[in-house]
C-alpha cells in the first residue's frame, strides 16, 4: 500500500510519515501542491493525505484537478479549519474524508484504513473475531469461549467498531461519530461510560483482557 | 402583536400618510368651495342691491319732482307692466305714519316695527328679512329731503335658490372627492414609501437568513428616499467587509493555534508509541491529554466569540426540536443508566423551530450533561418541549444540587465555576456557549433554581 502525504509543516509531516511507515505503508511526502500533482501523475497511490493550506497550489485545487482527470484515489483532507463550511467545501471538492488539526495519529490511521477498505471493496465478513471472542454481524450474537454475552445495541456497535480495527486504537471522536453520528465533541464522558460497560461484560470474567485503554488516544482491541 | 387591529393599522406609516393626504385633499376642496360660495353669495347680493338702489333713486326722483301722487302713479304704472317681480314701496312720514304703500303679490307679512326709521338715515340703510328657508326679502330705506322716509324692497328668494343648489352640489361632489383623496393618498403613500419598504425588506432578509450579500434594489431616480436606499447599501457593504474581516481574523487565529497544537500532540503521541519507560509514557500521555484540553477550550472559546459577535454562520432550517432532544437524550442514555437517573420526556406534538440543528444539539447536550452531572444517583431529569405564542420552549429540569440565588447571575460567565462544580470535570464554558448560541438564534435562556432543590433551565426559541 502506497500513500502520498502532502503537508508543508515539516514536524507534522514527519510524524505522519513515520507513523504510517511503522504501520507497514510505503509513504511519499511532498510539501506543495504542484509537486503533489506531479507525484499523482507518475505514481499510483492507494490513498493520500492532503493538507488544505499549501504553497503554490492549495489542497482543494489539487483535489479538483485530480477529480477532473477522473483520478479516483481516496483522499483524506487534513485541515486546520474546523468549521462545517470548510468541511463541506472539502468534501464537495472531492475529498473522501476530512480530519481537522490537531488530530490523533490513530484516528488518521483508522480513517486511512477505512478509505482503502472502501476503495478496494473488501468483502464484508459476516463474523468478526479476536482471540476467543466472536461476533456474528447478522444474528448479532456475541460469544466468548463458547459463552454467550448479552450486549445492548450501543455496546454491540462499539465492539463491532473495535473488532473491525483489530490492534488499531480507536479515538473517542471516531466512536461518537460512528455510534451516535455526532460530528462535534459534545464534551461528555459518554464514550468512557459505554466502554466501561462493554469491558465489564466482555472482559471482566476472563483472564485475558481484550479491550485496552490508551491514554490520550482512545481504545484498542488486542488479545494479550 | 397589538390586540387592537385598528390601532396597529394606524401605526403603519403608509396608512397614516395616505390619511393625511386624504384629509389635506378634502380640506383644500372644502376651502375652495367655501371661497366660491362666499364670492357667489356676495356677487348675488351686490346685484340685488344695485337693482333695488336704482329703483330707490328712481322713486326718490319721482317723489322730488311730483310728490306723493306722482310716486303713486309711478309705482302703479310699473306694477301694471306685469313684471315678474315687483317692488315694495312705502313712504313714511316724519311721525311714522304711512303715506304710501305698495305691496307686491309675493310680499309677505312682516312686523312694520322692523321698518321704524331711526339712526343715521343720511345714507342708505339695508335690511334683510328672511321669511323662511325659501323666501327672503331685502329692503333699502333713505330719508327724503322733506324728512319722510322712502323704502324700496324686493324679494331676493332667487339668491337663495342659486345658493341652495350650490350647497347641494357641494355635498354631492364632496363624497367622490373624499374617495378620490383616500385612493390618491394610498397610491401616493405606496409610491412614496417604496424605497423605505425595500430597505426594511432587505434588513429583514439579512436578519432572517444571515446572508449579508442582500442589497436594496438600485433605482435610476435620485430622490431623497432613493438616497436613503443607496446609503443603506453602503452601510451594508461596510458591514459585510467588516464581518468578513472579523471572520477571517478569527479563522486565522484558530488556524495559527491549531497548527502548533497539532505538532505538539503528534510529536508526543509518536514518542509515546516508541518509548518503553513507563514514567515517560505517562508524562507524554499527560501532554497529549492536556493538548486535547487546550483544543477543547480553544474550540469552545472560538464558538462563544463567533456566536456573541454575530460572525457564527448558522444554517437555520425548520427542525423538529423533539427529534433533536430525542437524539441528545439517546446520547446520554448510557450515563443516565449508569447513575440510575430516570430521564422522562414531555413533548408537545410538532415543536418546530428554525435553528441550526448541529448548534442546537450542542446547546441541549450541554444542558443535559449538566443536569446529569449535578443530579445524584437515583434522581430524575425531566425534558419538556412546548410551543407558546409562536415560540418553542424547552425545559430541562433536574433534582440535583441546585444553584443558589447569588450564583445564578454568574453561571453564564466564561470560566466561572461554582464551588460545588469544581469537583466535576468541565471548563466552565458550557453555559456561556449555551447562552451565546441561543442568543445568536434570537432566543433566550434562563434558570430557575434553589440551592439543594434542583434546577430548571429553559430555552425559548422563535419558531421562524
Amino acid at each position: 500500500m502506497r500513500i502520498l502525504v502532502v503537508e508543508d509543516d515539516s514536524t507534522i509531516a514527519s510524524f505522519i510519515v513515520n507513523g504510517l511507515k511503522q504501520n507497514g505503508f510505503a509513504v511519499d511526502c511532498v510539501a506543495d501542491g504542484e509537486q503533489a500533482l506531479s507525484h499523482f501523475h507518475t505514481v499510483a497511490y492507494d490513498a493520500a493525505v492532503l493538507d488544505v493550506m499549501l504553497p503554490k497550489l492549495d489542497g482543494l485545487s489539487v483535489l479538483s484537478c485530480l477529480r477532473q482527470e477522473k483520478y479516483l484515489v481516496p483522499v483524506l483532507i487534513l485541515s486546520a479549519k474546523a468549521s462545517v463550511e470548510h468541511r463541506v467545501a472539502g468534501l464537495q471538492a472531492g475529498g473522501d474524508d476530512y480530519l481537522t488539526k490537531p488530530f490523533a495519529f490513530s484516528e488518521l490511521l483508522a480513517r486511512i484504513h477505512a478509505l482503502i477498505r472502501r476503495a478496494t471493496h473488501t468483502a464484508e465478513p459476516t463474523t468478526l473475531s479476536a482471540g476467543d471472542l466472536t461476533i456474528d454481524l447478522l444474528s448479532r450474537v456475541v460469544t466468548r469461549s463458547g459463552n454467550r454475552i448479552e450486549l445492548q445495541s450501543r455496546e454491540f456497535a462499539l465492539l463491532e467498531l473495535l473488532l473491525r480495527n483489530p490492534g488499531r486504537p480507536i479515538t473517542k471522536t471516531m466512536i461518537l461519530e460512528h455510534i451516535w453520528d455526532y460530528s462535534f465533541d459534545p464534551q461528555t464522558n459518554v464514550v468512557d461510560v459505554l466502554a466501561h460497560r462493554l469491558r465489564a461484560k466482555v472482559d471482566k470474567d476472563f483472564p485475558v483482557k481484550l479491550i485496552h485503554t490508551i491514554r490520550g488516544v482512545g481504545y484498542v482491541l488486542k488479545p494479550g | 402583536m397589538s390586540s387592537n387591529p385598528a390601532k396597529s393599522l394606524l401605526r403603519k406609516f403608509t396608512v397614516r400618510l395616505s390619511l393625511w393626504y386624504a384629509m389635506l385633499f378634502t380640506l383644500s376642496a372644502g376651502v375652495l368651495f367655501g371661497l366660491l360660495y362666499f364670492l357667489l353669495a356676495s356677487a348675488l347680493e351686490r346685484k340685488d342691491h344695485e337693482v333695488i338702489e336704482t329703483r330707490l333713486r328712481a322713486c326718490a326722483a319721482v317723489y322730488d319732482n311730483g310728490g306723493l301722487d306722482a310716486l303713486q302713479e309711478f309705482v302703479q304704472g310699473s306694477r301694471d307692466t306685469d313684471k315678474p317681480r315687483s317692488f315694495f314701496v312705502r313712504v313714511a312720514g316724519v311721525s311714522g305714519t304711512v303715506l304710501l304703500m305698495n305691496v307686491p303679490d309675493d310680499w309677505v307679512q312682516f312686523d312694520p316695527e322692523a321698518l321704524k326709521p331711526g339712526g343715521d338715515m343720511s345714507r342708505l340703510v339695508w335690511l334683510r328679512i328672511p321669511q323662511d328657508a325659501e323666501r327672503d326679502f331685502t329692503i333699502a330705506s333713505m330719508r327724503l329731503p322733506d324728512s319722510s322716509v322712502l323704502e324700496v324692497g324686493r324679494s331676493t328668494s332667487n339668491r337663495e335658490v342659486v345658493l341652495q343648489a350650490f350647497r347641494l352640489n357641494f355635498l354631492a361632489v364632496m363624497t367622490p372627492t373624499l374617495l378620490l383623496g383616500v385612493l390618491g393618498g394610498a397610491l401616493f403613500a405606496h409610491r412614496a414609501t417604496q424605497p423605505v419598504r425595500e430597505v426594511v425588506a432587505t434588513a429583514r432578509a439579512i436578519i432572517d437568513t444571515g446572508d449579508f450579500s442582500a442589497r436594496v434594489p438600485s433605482t435610476t431616480t435620485r430622490t431623497d428616499l432613493d438616497e436613503l436606499a443607496r446609503q443603506f447599501n453602503r452601510v451594508l457593504d461596510k458591514n459585510q467587509s467588516l464581518i468578513q474581516g472579523m471572520r477571517a481574523a478569527l479563522d486565522n487565529v484558530a488556524h495559527d493555534l491549531r497548527t502548533p497544537l497539532a505538532r505538539l500532540r503528534g510529536t508526543a503521541e509518536a514518542a509515546m508509541q516508541e518509548t518503553v519507560d513507563t514514567a515517560a509514557r505517562e508524562a507524554l500521555a499527560d501532554c497529549v491529554e492536556e493538548s486535547d484540553q487546550v483544543l477543547t477550550m480553544l474550540t469552545a472559546l472560538m464558538d462563544i466569540t463567533e456566536a456573541e459577535s454575530g460572525v457564527m454562520q448558522l444554517h437555520r432550517a425548520l427542525t423538529s426540536v423533539n427529534a433533536l432532544l430525542a437524539s441528545v437524550i439517546d446520547l446520554y442514555q448510557v450515563i443516565a443508566e449508569e447513575k440510575r437517573i430516570s430521564v422522562t420526556t414531555q413533548f408537545m406534538t410538532s415543536c418546530e423551530a428554525a435553528v441550526d440543528a448541529v448548534r442546537m444539539r450542542q446547546v441541549f447536550a450541554n444542558l443535559l450533561d449538566n443536569a446529569l452531572k449535578y443530579t445524584p444517583e437515583g434522581g430524575a431529569v425531566q425534558v419538556s418541549c412546548s410551543t407558546r405564542g409562536g415560540r418553542v420552549a424547552v425545559c430541562i429540569r433536574d433534582t440535583g444540587i441546585g444553584i443558589s440565588a447569588a450564583e445564578q447571575p454568574l453561571i453564564w460567565d466564561r470560566m466561572y465555576r461554582g464551588d460545588r462544580s469544581r469537583s466535576q470535570r468541565g471548563l466552565g464554558l458550557g453555559l456561556s456557549l449555551v447562552k451565546a448560541i441561543v442568543e445568536a438564534h434570537d432566543g433566550e435562556v434562563s434558570v430557575d433554581s434553589e440551592s439543594g432543590r434542583g434546577a430548571a433551565f429553559t430555552v425559548v426559541l422563535p419558531t421562524s
